[in-house]
């Protein structure tokens, strides 16, 4: 042990630990940009890493078939609920109605997003140890990716990118507990934040708190982004799926489902401009 | 192996220099399989769950090889954990490097090189690892719940990552055990 500590081998050893821990205060004022040696590291990996999760990925769908029928039938079995739930609500014509008139504003908005400038991308690796569903895509800053870009699917939104590399972005999902989207609900248009819990992220679901304690919210209704410098106006972000009051009663938290599927998307787009970004 | 090298001309201490060379450049290439798979979306899921890989053949690698190759290839892979995870780069990095670095000085003077001792310096490893970054990423920040990340989710992936081990502990110690009869 003593000739250990008194070897080369240690002294190289000790140098080598301490390059770690300035690669560690660098990934501190970087502020999400990949460093060299990270950058160094994903030319190698990356396209790696976009062979193997499209290998898995068909591999994967053609054993789904057979392995997920349990599952299909679970779906099936809360489907035909959800069916007759919906055959009740048609009696309420108005209510109905109403719910028509926000998809078609939904829709309406998705088509008409001229002012977006998105690159699509493939969620190409998923960090073992994360719980709330972070992912690794293949395009980088050679794509014109920058931190803080929101991603979605066409379904709604999904998250923002927190780390980009030549060839690879980080995206981190609205079900973290660091993401804080600003939203409006579009049945009331009262406005809160959306923002990801521990609780709700295993079951796939976050939150919007700070609603007015006198808000109408109410299950069903649709949350879109407010907008700003950080996210697009009218994303939709999902559907409400619960509403109760704060623990002090002075505002309203609903819980929200969100409309991507965030557990398994596959492929994103990224939203590397919009009308109005970084602007404070 | 042996015929292997002196077919392609090899001797003395070219041939040793080329053994060791292709030694190293298998475990590198060892460990970036591993990566791959730990980080493609969807396999090795259970119950939510993944398993880190690199981890335990960092430690295999530590336990045959040593302090010194060990340190190098523990810090590979936690740069590898950090690179496809979300913690801060280095970090993981240092702490692997550390740990394979004991794992090397432990199996040379106190502990036997067999698959139980890797579990358990697997398990040591992992656990330390996830309850730090819990530690820095919920546990200082006072989340609402944030005791349910640790229990279900750092715990599970520790387990887990902890069972995996013996296939990297028997890939390592052939690899190992191949270059060595060729050494000799």
């Amino acid at each position: 042990m003593r000739d250990f500590l008194s070897s080369v081998r240690f002294k190289i050893l000790v140098v080598i630990l301490t390059v770690l821990v300035g690669f560690m205060i660098m990934a501190v004022y970087s502020g999400g940009t990949g460093q060299l040696a990270a950058q160094v590291i994903s030319f190698v990996t990356v396209p790696l890493q976009r062979v193997s999760s499209g290998i898995a990925g068909s591999v994967t769908e053609f054993f789904d078939r057979f392995l997920g029928a349990s599952e299909l039938y679970d779906e099936n079995l809360r489907l035909r609920e959800e069916l007759s739930e919906l055959r009740k609500r048609q009696a309420d014509y108005e209510t109905v109605k109403h719910e028509n008139e926000q998809f078609r504003e939904v829709l309406g908005v998705m088509e008409n997003r001229r002012d977006l400038k998105m690159e699509t991308a493939a969620v190409i690796a998923r960090d073992p140890a994360d719980r709330f569903y972070s992912f690794t895509i293949d395009k980088g800053e050679m794509n014109n990716i920058s931190v803080l870009d929101p991603v979605m699917t066409a379904d709604g939104l999904v998250g923002r990118v927190t780390e980009v590399g030549k060839t690879y972005a980080k995206v981190v999902t609205i079900l973290d507990v660091a993401v804080d989207v600003g939203a409006y609900d579009s049945a009331t248009r009262d406005i809160g934040i959306v923002s990801g819990s521990i609780e709700l992220a295993a079951d796939g679901q976050c939150k919007m708190e700070h609603l007015p304690r006198d808000s109408e919210a109410k299950a069903g209704s649709l949350v879109l982004t407010s907008g700003g410098s950080l996210f697009p106006r009218d994303i939709l972000i999902g559907r409400v799926v619960e509403v109760h009051p704060s623990v002090h009663g002075t505002s309203v938290i609903a819980t929200i489902e969100p409309a991507a599927p965030i557990k398994s998307v596959k492929n994103v787009f990224v939203v590397t401009s919009f009308e109005g970004q970084g602007e404070d | 192996m042996r015929i292997y090298f002196s077919k392609i001309g090899c001797t003395g201490m070219n041939r040793t220099a080329t053994v060791k060379f292709m030694k190293y450049a298998i475990y590198a290439l060892l460990l970036l399989l591993l990566y791959i798979l730990q980080t493609v979306p969807g396999l090795f899921v259970l119950f939510d769950t993944k398993p880190v890989w690199v981890v335990p053949a960092a430690i295999a690698i530590a336990m045959f090889e040593g302090e010194f190759v060990g340190g190098i290839y523990g810090a590979v892979a936690g740069l590898l954990c950090d690179l496809g995870g979300f913690s801060l780069f280095g970090f993981n990095g240092f702490l692997i490097c550390l740990c394979c670095i004991l794992v090397g000085l432990l199996v040379e003077n106190l502990m036997h090189c067999n698959v139980w001792s890797c579990l358990l310096f697997v398990f040591v490893t992992m656990l330390l690892c996830r309850s730090l970054e819990y530690l820095f990423a919920f546990g200082m920040w006072s989340y609402d719940a944030g005791w349910r990340v640790y229990a279900l989710d750092e715990l599970p992936i520790v387990i887990y990552s902890t069972l995996i081990t013996p296939p990297p502990y028997l890939i390592a110690r052939g690899l190992h055990r191949r270059f060595e009869a060729a050494l000799r």
